[in-house]
């Protein structure tokens, strides 16, 4: 068995082939263990990619849900100063993750592509969260080796457009989606300077031509990382959008198209780019075309977000939201500054928000609950 | 139970703008379901955007839905309506507000950022801002006359006081354009531009003529590669010199922006043949080389529509960004959709008129390439007319015009008609600048394909290395120039 793939459904006939990498530790970046590079310009060590890429490995294994292509094949590698383990959460079974190395990731992504070739009906995930460069068209994927050669640093990278292009040129599988999960933050010349912009992965320019598409944070800095140990805010807004806040149910059930995901994406990041006082920086999505990839097996679960207006009030209001029927009630657990995040099911909730004191006046508001994400301003002045 | 009609539009001012629902906002209706009714919904509907009164009309059943509308900004609105039986309703979103009229239209397009948005959340304090300055340029052409030419001039943002955004512009300007924005009069315009200029240097009669076809590509490459600026500063100089040739017959415009009071400002002017238009742009950030559109005829009565060219110089990025959008009220939802990286919507909304922009590409050759590329990412396909042959009829008419050759050249690789593709993508390269980012693209994806052929290798070196330098938000195409470029990482 391929020492990367930490799932495999063996099946015959169209299905989705995943690869997923997460690289945390970077040996020759500052902080890391290895010699430093002077090509580091500012880039450190993150705890949060090989997080969201179990996390995100999880959700495939667990919950990915398409009749006609099912799951067939998720590889994994990820890099963290310790060795990694993986417990597939359906078999149990312990996988030691291959570390995130331009050699591993090459071997790996190559041997992806031959699952994915099976079959022409066949959906691939190509998802990468870690360090990016990005300059005009192009972007290296900077892997755990980067910098080792401090003469040729991009020897540890991937050209990920051309390797991109690459894919939807010679692989047979029609539908492609890539997630980059990789933020952009200051000013340099790196590919400039180098003139390159890492290894390509593939070779040969092709003669077909798939449906490709690529998801990208556009996150900045730190921030697109979240808290230590956590998942990135861009994989914990993708999970929410696969889980229901990308969801349609045009043809009368509950499903994730691209183009809904990226609605319910841009959406997240709008929000948290408006809260964290960011620009969103790059288009979110290249090559985008509608096609359904995820099918719910019942009601999605929806965030919505839950504010008084004006918001010096939300920290003296108790919250809560109910069903017409009072059947399912949720109340905020402590008084905060920030609006509440709540999730429910699709569906009608009176929303509430009461005070000890008469500074504000108590509202309440009706609203039927959709994806991606309603924002409920209560108006309490 | 009789049906009933829903009337909708999305309540949003912009400047001189109306947006009919053949160019409207995406909208979805939500029938809301319960365990005694399932009411139908309905996706991928446009309605108009405005402030004028009209409506998209829909016949439904009975009862309750919510209305979304996803804007191209990201911006998703919704609002809950009941309705019943053989009742007539109107409803009119709200969304949010540009922070300031001048800039609704690039409000429209998501080209503003949260930061501007400030003055309307009191609740909200900036921090790590301390200044945001913004200079708009308006290029306006001949057959606008009946407006004064200088109420296009430019409009500058001051200094930040008390956490709002106050103006410095000229209030007589303003206020001809119909425009209330708040006038702060006490930041001194000349004492807090940062911005130095812009000017043309290919493409107009007077400019560089050295500057065509293949020269573009090697003078960027040789000032993106120095830092000291010389050969900046000497196109700049060159350019300068040429614009004290300006007479009456020629189609240029030129903008000081240090002589606030009195700029002088030159119509564009009608010409037989429209070539793109190269402008450098120059701040103390850095400079960046546009290409620009001029003339743009707008889809629907091929009326000549403002330019706008939005200068955005932002000190808590140490940086500054130029957007360019041409206000052409049909197309306008389908481009701000296609910035935003939402092609399926843009060519959903626009794939009837995208065909007429291809076959109008005398009226307007700049938005034929707009709708051959996404007649062709989208896949569109029509029984009994062939677009594609279109393609072909747009590079035989306008083929000074780089982009045209692209297009072609991607429909023969479709075909597998590899020579004919590398010849024409090769071609290309001896035309100029693309007009859009995505012929920049699609020009650096197809002659990767003959990465093979050592000819086209050194090509590629060249484009790529130009390509780096452009910003890929933005339709027109833009080059960073003289400074280091907008390298992102993480």
């Amino acid at each position: 068995m391929d020492k990367f793939i930490v799932h495999n459904a063996n099946i015959d006939g169209p299905a989705t082939h995943v690869a997923i990498i997460g690289v945390g530790d970077y040996p020759h970046l500052l902080d890391g263990s290895g010699e430093k590079t002077d090509h580091h310009d500012g880039m450190s060590q993150l705890t949060s990619p090989p997080v969201s890429a179990r996390h995100l490995a999880d959700w495939f294994i667990t919950k990915y849900h398409n009749p006609d292509k099912p799951l067939g094949t998720v590889t994994l590698l990820c890099s963290e100063s310790i060795e990694l383990k993986y417990s597939n959460p359906v078999s149990n079974i312990d996988y030691t993750i291959a570390k995130a190395t331009l050699k591993n990731v090459k071997t790996a992504l190559r041997a992806w592509k031959k699952h994915c070739d099976k079959n022409e009906e066949n959906i691939t995930f190509f998802f990468y969260c870690g360090h990016g460069i990005s300059q005009g068209q192009d972007m290296a994927l900077l892997m755990s080796d980067y910098g080792e050669d401090n003469d040729n640093p991009f020897d540890g990278a991937i050209d990920f457009k051309t390797f991109q292009e690459r894919m939807k040129r010679n692989c047979l599988a029609t539908h492609q989606i890539y997630i980059v999960d990789a933020c952009r933050v200051s000013t340099d010349t790196l590919i400039e300077t180098f003139g390159e912009v890492g290894d390509t992965i593939l070779s040969g320019p092709g003669t077909e031509s798939a449906i490709s598409t690529i998801f990208y944070s556009t996150l900045a800095g730190a921030k697109a990382y979240g808290k230590k140990d956590k998942p990135s805010s861009f994989t914990t807004m993708l999970l929410k959008a696969l889980n229901g806040g990308g969801a349609h149910d045009q043809n009368n059930d509950w499903r994730i198209s691209t183009t809904r995901l990226k609605e319910a994406i841009d959406l997240f990041m709008k929000r948290a780019a408006d809260d964290e006082r960011q620009k969103v920086q790059t288009p979110p999505t290249d090559g985008l075309v509608t096609y359904d990839i995820h099918f719910l097996k019942g009601i999605p679960s929806v965030e919505v977000r839950v504010q008084c207006n004006p918001a010096e009030a939300n920290n003296r209001a108790k919250l809560l939201l109910k069903t017409s029927d009072n059947k399912e009630k949720k109340q905020r657990k402590e008084l905060s500054e920030q609006p509440w995040d709540v999730e429910v099911q699709v569906g009608e909730y009176i929303f509430s928000a009461t005070f000890d004191d008469n500074q504000f006046n108590n509202q309440n508001h009706k609203k039927y609950v959709t994806p991606p994400s309603p924002l409920i301003n209560l108006n309490v002045q | 139970m009789s049906k009933t009609k829903l009337h909708l539009r999305l309540d949003k001012w912009i400047e001189n703008a109306n947006l009919s629902e053949d160019g409207g906002v995406k909208t979805n209706i939500y029938g809301h379901k319960s365990k005694d009714s399932s009411l139908k919904s309905y996706y991928d509907l446009s309605i108009p955007v405005g402030q004028m009164e009209n409506y998209f009309t829909i016949t439904l059943d009975p009862g309750s839905y919510t209305i979304e509308c996803i804007l191209p900004s990201g911006e998703i609105v919704t609002k809950d309506v009941k309705i019943t039986s053989g009742e007539d309703k109107y409803i009119s979103i709200q969304s949010s507000y540009s922070p300031r009229e001048y800039l609704s239209f690039q409000h429209y397009y998501g080209n503003v950022a949260r930061q501007q948005v400030k003055k309307y959340e009191s609740d909200i304090q900036p921090t790590n801002i301390n200044k945001v300055l913004k200079k708009e340029f308006m290029i306006k052409s001949r057959s606008l006359e009946n407006f004064d030419t200088k109420e296009f001039l430019s409009v500058t943002l001051g200094s930040k006081t008390n956490d709002v955004w106050k103006n410095t512009i000229d209030k007589n300007m303003h206020q001809s354009r119909g425009l209330n924005d708040e006038i702060d009069e006490t930041v001194s315009m000349i004492d807090d531009i940062l911005l130095d200029g812009m000017i043309e240097i290919s493409g107009g009669t007077y400019a560089d003529s050295n500057l065509t076809g293949k020269n573009i590509w090697f003078t960027l490459l040789q000032l993106i590669g120095k830092e000291g600026q010389d050969e900046l500063y000497n196109l700049m100089e060159a350019s300068y010199n040429a614009k004290n040739k300006i007479d009456d017959n020629y189609s240029f415009q030129w903008i000081d922006p240090y002589i606030s009071t009195d700029v002088n400002i030159y119509e564009l002017k009608e010409k037989n043949e429209p070539p793109i238009r190269n402008f450098l742009l120059w701040t103390p950030s850095g400079a960046e080389l546009f290409s620009i559109p001029a003339w743009w005829r707008d889809s629907r009565f091929y009326e000549y529509v403002p330019i706008e060219i939005m200068v955005d110089i932002s000190s808590y990025e140490s940086d500054f960004r130029s957007s360019i959008a041409v206000k052409d009220q049909t197309l306008s939802s389908a481009i701000a959709y296609l910035l935003a990286g939402s092609l399926p919507t843009a060519g959903k909304f626009i794939q009837k008129q995208a065909q007429d922009m291809l076959y109008a590409k005398i009226k307007n050759p700049y938005s034929a390439v707009l709708g051959a590329y996404i007649l062709m990412e989208t896949k569109y396909d029509e029984p009994n007319i062939s677009w594609k042959n279109w393609v072909t009829n747009l590079y035989n008419w306008f083929d000074w015009m780089p982009d045209s050759g692209i297009l072609k050249a991607w429909l023969h690789i479709e075909k597998k008609e590899w020579d004919e593709a590398k010849t024409l993508l090769v071609e290309a390269t001896s035309k100029g600048l693309p007009l859009y980012t995505f012929a920049l693209k699609k020009l650096q994806e197809g002659l990767k394909l003959f990465d093979e052929d050592e000819d086209v290798k050194a090509i590629i070196k060249v484009v790529r290395k130009i390509s780096w330098r452009s910003n890929p938000q933005q339709l027109f195409t833009v080059i960073r120039l003289g400074l280091p470029p907008t390298t992102m990482k993480s």
